[in-house]
């Protein structure tokens, strides 16, 4: 298969390591960057895909993450937090976030810790899998029933809002569909309902009869998808977004076009996608380089990795919520807004206050630890946070955790 | 001078100042938790923990620590009749070995760099050299050894200095002329006529500026616990402790009035006393007494003149809380117990209580109750149990005046099932299943219970599955239960006992065969906390919960008991040792 994007060819050194890692894995240490420059680009990526870099824990640690059963909404933000700090799936944890904020389902509708998990898991399971199948398993998944009222859907009163986001948040955008399809999408999304037990389908409350949407005829809900997926808005459309969050916050419509094309001709594989976009010459463009600015999650998680700590991840899901993202329970339907959005006169004292928390280190309420030894000197720690020292970086009399709270409170520390 | 004065006793003491005990008293959160995270808390640590601890309750209480209200000392005295003792107490089967797994002290000072100085000790001065070591209140050690006479202090300092031990130990010039540090063990210095090893210079200049009232020796308190005490003979040492102090802190409103119907007696205990005097002995049984000599109680803290009856023992008890107060006279006193700012919150809470009680009120309710109430804790059966936690059972018992008829007893089933019904309202929307009410005759006695309805496969709402309420009026014993096997199990204990009641003390009892095996079942649930909330590697988090189990599996029973006499409060608190096998 020849590749849409133009791959990368320059050399693979510091820069382009930590740009490469900091995008991937939220946050990376000096440590990773050294081990991502001993493997080369090629094994580094193929280790990212895999789920095989930058583990901050043992093996038998990260089977438990795969068995964390939450029974609050707190632990299991920080189910998800703790996973993301030390597993070495960073670029699976990355995705899955980028993916709950696509289908943005809340908790405060969902009201259920389990639904709330298995959506948050089947997203997880086809973070770098087949987009499609997501789709499809999105219909009858609990949590986002419950959340777009397709719980209770019938065939004489078939319920909209999934179909409608289907189109719209999901897969293809605005404007690239009808109102028709989403009446006929609607009519084959009937016959669910969720009880304590899961969702149930109910034959006699589904419309199994002939639909026809963009000009199509279908009858169930996987030849739907397969309709969906086909129109040429799709793959531009999921393509971009990952795009966005991967390469550059602003992307002209020559590159989403040439994304959407690598996503087509890898049938909608996210990962093999993502490995093309990695390679490509777009990933290391210095015009790319800090043009986003840090997720509160990212800021958040990206500093405890640059920083090699540990700490309360409850904790630490609470004070991103406070900067704006409140994980597992996103504003509305169109997940959080990025960008400018993520700095407000609030959100900024929030991020300030996390570094304060930092300068606290164990005694901070998120009981920060050091994993393993790191840089301690202001220039170790701005090479760590920033990927670059500070000329005018003064002489501070402070400990490790003061120190890093200063780098953190910069505003490139902001910027990814 | 607050450096002990017999050669042959080992002192662990921590003589603070006030102000370092303000500040230190902000952390002590941090302290009680890093504490708690050295466990195994064996014995001598659990001792120290609680000396700690008790100090600290008031702080607690309040952000704003008025000095005055800070207890002026705070000692640790641990005794050994001969150097020979000394060295046995700390071997690696010692009784006092755990405490290196305290953080200061092993962080700061390693096992075997102690075991060696003792091992000196012993060789080169027989009963002419003490070691003290004092531990403050963020478990900060220091170790002083005290030496009758100019010539046997340096004799050590020598020894120290050639010992092969010692060897990779910087031994550096200190800060003052007649002084020396070890880097990695502390400051050493000589100063009237003691040697003393300290973990900073400065730390030694506090503790030869102490007054001599800030030191229990003041007081020959170490002479006269040992007069005392009825176990002095029973294995060659023991430990004891005194603590004076006015702890007038404790006296603080709580904002919480339930935490405050379990607490807040013990805090008037210490509040009211003018004095507090504790004493401990490690073995066989570790036994410590707390005598507040002060003010006579309010009696809402206490109801010494109660003949309520206490509750059978029961079948798979494993721990039981027995409060002898007067909850009537306790409710109606509750604005002047509680904070100005918990009251609003007490009052909506009774706002929503009265709802559910269909016709009664709240206090109607609690004044149809005579003195005492008791939290009986069971081991349930785990065949049927999924996920974790698994909960352990309960039985809430209250006693009704007898005065109270059958209707009135029919309007507390009725606002159980008012309850249940009212629980089930959500249970749709939250997707929980709900309940099915049903009653059950056991000897006569009606016992409403409530089950959920059929099975769910989706098991993770854990705490749910554990809690299935059921409510019971035996005679004029009112029981809230967990379940309809702790309702069954209650209510048969309540029917045998009518003929022989036994009075209700004022206390707590756990026994440790019981906790240890409810922490192994929640054994994942502990470390997947562990690794949520403080970092930790699983490994970590392993070590962690197999230590709790550890500690747990060492006590056989431990129990807290308290009682008035006519100076003051008088607190018994006791662990028995598991057995080894």
């Amino acid at each position: 298969m020849t590749a849409a994007l133009k791959p990368f060819s320059g050399p693979f050194g510091r820069p382009e390591a930590r740009l490469l890692l900091s995008r991937t894995c939220l946050g990376c240490s000096s440590a990773d960057i050294d081990l991502a420059i001993e493997l080369g680009l090629e094994a580094t990526i193929a280790k990212l895909v895999a789920g095989d870099f930058g583990a901050r824990v043992s093996a038998a640690s990260l089977a438990r993450l795969q068995q964390l059963s939450p029974n609050s909404f707190e632990e299991l933000r920080a189910g998800l937090i703790y996973r993301a700090l030390v597993g070495g799936d960073a670029l699976r944890s990355t995705m899955t976030l980028l993916l709950h904020d696509h289908f943005a389902t809340a908790f405060r509708k969902v009201r259920s810790i389990p639904f709330m998990t298995a959506h948050l898991e089947l997203i997880r399971e086809h973070a770098l899998g087949d987009f499609p199948a997501l789709l499809l398993k999105m219909a009858d998944d609990p949590a986002m029933l419950i959340w777009l009222d397709g719980s209770g859907s019938t065939k004489a009163r078939p319920n909209e809002n999934f179909a409608r986001e289907l189109f719209e948040l999901f897969s293809l955008g605005h404007g690239h569909y009808s109102e028709s399809d989403i009446k006929a999408a609607a009519r084959v999304f009937s016959g669910r309902r969720v009880d304590a037990a899961g969702t149930r389908f109910l034959p006699a409350d589904h419309d199994d009869g002939l639909k026809t949407a963009f000009g199509k005829n279908f009858k169930t809900e996987a030849e739907l998808i397969e309709i969906v997926v086909a129109e040429p808005a799709c793959a531009r459309f999921v393509a971009e977004k990952i795009g966005r969050h991967f390469l550059s916050a602003a992307l002209n419509d020559e590159t989403a076009e040439t994304l959407g094309k690598a996503l087509r001709a890898h049938h909608f594989q996210l990962g093999p996608f993502l490995t093309e976009v990695l390679h490509s010459d777009l990933m290391y463009s210095k015009a790319a380089a800090e043009t986003r600015i840090r997720s509160p999650l990212e800021f958040v998680i990206g500093s405890l990795r640059a920083l090699e700590l540990r700490g309360n991840s409850e904790a630490l899901a609470a004070m991103a919520s406070t900067m704006g993202q409140s994980l597992a329970d996103p504003p509305s339907v169109a997940g959080w807004p990025e960008g400018r959005a993520w700095i407000s006169t609030a959100t900024i004292i929030a991020r300030q206050r996390f570094a304060i928390e930092v300068s606290k280190g164990a005694k901070s309420e998120l009981k920060l630890r050091q994993r393993k030894a790191a840089a301690e000197d202001l220039n170790g720690i701005c090479e760590a946070v920033l990927g670059r020292t500070i000329a005018a970086a003064p002489d501070l009399d402070a400990n490790f955790f003061e120190r890093a709270a200063w780098v953190l409170s910069h505003p490139e520390a902001q910027l990814i | 001078m607050p450096l002990v004065s017999r050669q042959t006793e080992l002192a662990i003491s921590a003589p603070v100042s006030r102000g370092k005990i303000i500040q230190n008293m902000v952390e002590w959160g941090h302290f009680c938790e890093s504490l708690f995270e050295a466990t195994p808390m064996r014995p001598s640590q659990l001792f120290a923990a609680l000396i700690l601890s008790l100090a600290a309750i008031g702080a607690s209480a309040t952000a704003q620590v008025a000095a005055d209200f800070i207890p002026r000392s705070s000692e640790i005295y641990l005794e050994v009749s001969s150097a020979a003792d000394l060295q046995q107490a700390f071997a690696a089967d010692g009784p006092f070995r755990e405490f290196f797994a305290l953080p200061g002290l092993a962080r700061d000072i390693p096992y075997p760099l102690f075991r060696g100085l003792l091992d000196l000790v012993a060789e080169h001065s027989s009963a002419e050299i003490a070691i003290s070591v004092e531990t403050g209140f963020l478990a900060q050690i220091e170790i002083r050894a005290a030496a009758r006479s100019q010539s046997g202090a340096r004799t050590i300092r020598t020894a120290i200095a050639e010992n092969p031990l010692f060897k990779d130990l910087d031994l550096l010039p200190g800060n003052s002329p007649d002084s020396f540090e070890i880097a990695g063990l502390g400051e050493v210095a000589i100063r009237q006529g003691f040697l003393i090893i300290s973990k900073t210079a400065k730390d030694i200049d506090e503790l030869c500026a102490l007054k001599p009232e800030d030191s229990m020796s003041q007081h020959g308190g170490l002479r006269q616990l040992r007069e005392r005490s009825p176990n002095a003979q029973l294995r060659g040492f023991f430990s004891r402790a005194l603590i004076v102090s006015d702890l007038k802190i404790l006296g603080m409103k709580p904002d919480n009035f339930f935490g405050s119907l379990l607490l807040d007696g013990l805090r008037q205990d210490l509040a009211q006393a003018e004095e507090v005097f504790f004493q401990a002995e490690l073995l066989p049984e570790f036994k410590l007494q707390l005598r507040g000599l002060g003010r006579k109680h309010p009696r809402h803290w206490t109801n010494p003149e109660s003949d309520a009856t206490t509750l059978p023992a029961l079948d798979h008890e494993i721990g039981r809380l027995s409060l002898n107060h007067d909850l009537d006279e306790f409710w109606r006193n509750r604005e002047k117990i509680v904070s100005v700012e918990a009251l609003p919150g007490l009052a909506e809470f009774t706002q929503n209580f009265d709802t559910l009680l269909s016709g009664i009120s709240t206090t109607e309710v609690i004044a149809s109750l005579s003195p005492g109430l008791e939290i009986v804790v069971l081991e349930k059966d785990r065949s049927t149990a999924s996920g974790q936690p698994f909960l352990p059972g309960f039985v809430l018992a209250l006693n009704l005046k007898t005065e109270r008829d059958e209707e009135f007893k029919d309007r507390l089933r009725v606002a159980f099932q008012t309850t249940i019904g009212a629980i089930n309202l959500s249970a749709g929307a939250e997707h929980r299943r709900p309940y099915l009410q049903y009653s059950r005759q056991i000897s006569g006695v009606e016992i409403l219970a409530a089950r959920f309805v059929g099975a769910m496969p989706f098991d993770e709402e854990q705490v749910s599955d554990n809690f299935q309420p059921a409510l019971a009026i035996a005679g004029n014993r009112l029981f809230l239960c967990s379940d309809l096997e702790a309702a069954t199990a209650a209510v048969a204990a309540e029917l045998e006992s009518a003929t022989n009641p036994q009075p209700m003390r004022h206390q707590i009892e756990l026994q440790g065969p019981g906790v240890e095996r409810m922490l192994v079942f929640n054994r994942k649930l502990i470390e997947d906390q562990r690794l949520l909330k403080e970092g930790d590697t699983l490994e970590e988090a392993s070590e962690f919960s197999a230590a709790l189990e550890a500690l747990a599996g060492s006590v056989k029973r431990m129990s807290f008991s308290r009682r008035l006499w006519s100076k003051g409060a008088l607190w018994d608190f006791s662990i028995l040792r598991q057995e080894k096998q």
